[in-house]
């Protein structure tokens, strides 16, 4: 599957380059376009990704792009929109955090496109669209793997026991929606197993509250734990690693981190 | 989640984008998918097959995959 998601960047960039010598779209003229992000460029994964895709938009059609990053950073979300709305047409925006702001901005200026990506926010001007992820998809898969690996002592260091356990960053309905996909796949391979779960209750970067969650769940007889976690869930590829047993990352390059104890992503 | 920045400038150009609306966006789509190559495989190739098999009917809309509802699943 890496292969694959490589291949489909490969497949963007060549279309991105023979989009360059084509002439411009139709469509209405213009447009500048922002990619502003909560959080900061940088994590080989999520954010990364939404770049890549507004550098494929800026060689495709010609358009002028930039990228506002909040870096996490309370007190720079209302400017930042500001920023936004100033210089750009088009919006692509992950708001987590700041999405009352949004909405208040988005209301301000009607004439401007804004996309909202990961959640829904809805503002009173209905202009805002939000890209929603069916993340229950990609996790009932990665349930089923977790339950086909549990349920094959064939597999080093898999018991007997039909036990796997997922550690969740926080109960936000986000990870709540992976966690209950997760078991369901599971299920679906054997209604008989057991899916132990913790959250960190938001401690989203304390990879060590991260591993000392997983080794419990490891010491409960769980040989998969799923992680959906961000940073903290480093900490629960580095139980996995110590205890010889096996992890779900969410990122392409936690397979490159503990080689051999990863078991699958989901991208 | 580049893909989907792609798929939805492309409406904005061709005029087809719907302001205020919600896209559901899943494995059929791009929008979520699960990586199993790994240069270490742990996984045996039958069981990467049998992930692969549901990972078709989902998208060929054969299986539908159960949507979170606010249930609590943290018990």
């Amino acid at each position: 599957m890496k292969r694959i998601v490589f291949c489909l960047l490969i497949a963007v960039f060549l279309a991105a380059s023979v989009g360059g010598c084509t002439p411009a779209a139709t469509g209405p003229k213009s447009q500048k376009v922002v990619y502003l992000i909560n959080g900061a460029l940088g994590d080989n994964a999520f954010y990364d990704s939404g770049k890549a895709g507004i550098d494929a938009i800026a060689k495709q059609y010609g358009v002028e792009t930039r990228t506002i990053e909040c870096n996490f950073d309370a007190a720079k979300y209302q400017p930042s929109l500001q920023a936004a709305v100033d210089y750009a047409d088009v919006i692509f925006v992950i708001s987590y955090g700041f999405e009352d702001q949004l909405k208040e901005m988005a209301d301000k200026y009607p004439d401007k496109t804004f996309v909202n990506i990961d959640t829904v926010v809805e503002n009173s001007k209905k202009t805002i669209t939000s890209v929603d992820y069916i993340e229950e998809e990609s996790a009932y898969l990665t349930g089923m793997a977790a339950a086909l690996a549990t349920t094959d002592t064939s597999i080093k260091n898999i018991n007997p026991d039909k036990i796997i356990g997922a550690v969740g960053g926080d109960t936000d309905p986000v990870i709540s929606a992976f966690v209950f996909a997760y078991e369901n796949g599971a299920h679906s391979v054997d209604p008989q197993i057991q899916v132990l779960k913790k959250s960190l209750g938001g401690a989203w970067d304390d990879s060590a509250k991260g591993k000392t969650a997983a080794l419990q769940l490891y010491d409960q007889k769980a040989d998969v734990v799923f992680q959906i976690a961000a940073a903290a869930g480093l900490g629960v590829l580095q139980a996995a690693k110590e205890r010889e047993l096996y992890a779900i990352g969410v990122v392409t390059n936690h397979y490159v981190l503990v080689p051999g104890y990863v078991i699958a992503i989901v991208v | 989640m580049g893909k989907s920045i792609e798929t939805v400038f492309k409406t904005i150009k061709d005029g087809t984008f719907k302001p205020g609306t919600v896209i559901n966006d899943g494995l059929a789509s791009g929008g979520v998918d699960i990586a199993l190559e790994a240069k270490q495989q742990v996984l045996p190739k039958a069981t990467i097959d049998k992930i692969m098999a549901a990972r078709q009917q989902i998208i060929d809309g054969k299986l539908k995959v159960e949507k979170y509802a606010g249930q609590d699943v943290w018990k």
